[in-house]
């Protein structure tokens, strides 16, 4: 297991959903971001678990909504 | 006593033509079974067949919703054809509902499209 790297996390956002990083922010959110899709979910979630090698729970792949409660579910396993 | 679940979707397909794309390669392995996999790149034209699977996946899981069921996600939500082409879903985890599920899926070379209807016993 990897251990938690904001920076990491970020490239993910910017790689996946295509947009600059100073707009990854905290509240950055699925319901307003129109590239955050349920597909672009589904593939930033794969890359975490391939990054980090680790697997994510159900509930916390729906519950991550925004870039800061992904950052703050992804510290809950990686430390 | 019956419920009624209906669920639909569409996706643009040529956003599943980046198959080397490492993003789009992880969400494959986690998402689809290799069944899946196996019958979808057997195509000449994969991303018609892997859009047309997701949206399958995405219509049951709205229809489940729809029952208020929500524990049963993508991984283990598997769309096979039986012997006359029909997609037939498979759920490949332990739950207690008793659910007929029912999946239509089309596609042009455009878009995919799924519609999903669910009846749940009680």
């Amino acid at each position: 297991m990897a251990s938690f790297d904001e920076n990491t996390i970020k490239n993910i956002f910017c790689e996946v959903l295509g947009i600059p990083a100073e707009e990854v922010t905290d509240t950055l959110a699925y319901n307003s971001c129109v590239q955050w899709d349920s597909l672009k979910h589904l593939q930033m979630v794969a890359m975490f678990e391939e990054k980090f090698d680790i697997e994510i729970d159900m509930d916390d792949i729906i519950a991550m909504e925004n870039y800061g409660k992904v950052k703050e579910i992804l510290h809950k396993y990686l430390t | 006593m019956q419920d009624i679940g209906i669920g639909t979707d569409i996706e643009d397909v040529r956003r599943f033509e980046n198959l080397r794309d490492p993003a789009f390669a992880a969400f494959l392995k986690k998402n689809f079974t290799q069944t899946e996999l196996d019958y979808c790149l057997s195509k000449d034209s994969p991303a018609s067949h892997l859009a047309a699977r997701y949206a399958g996946k995405e219509a049951v899981i709205k229809a489940l919703s729809s029952l208020n069921i929500t524990h049963i996600f993508y991984p283990v939500i598997e769309i096979v054809n039986n012997e006359r082409g029909v997609p037939c879903v498979r759920i490949n985890t332990e739950y207690n509902e008793k659910l007929h599920i029912k999946l239509s899926l089309s596609h042009s070379s455009g878009m995919a499209l799924a519609f999903c209807i669910i009846i749940q016993e009680a």
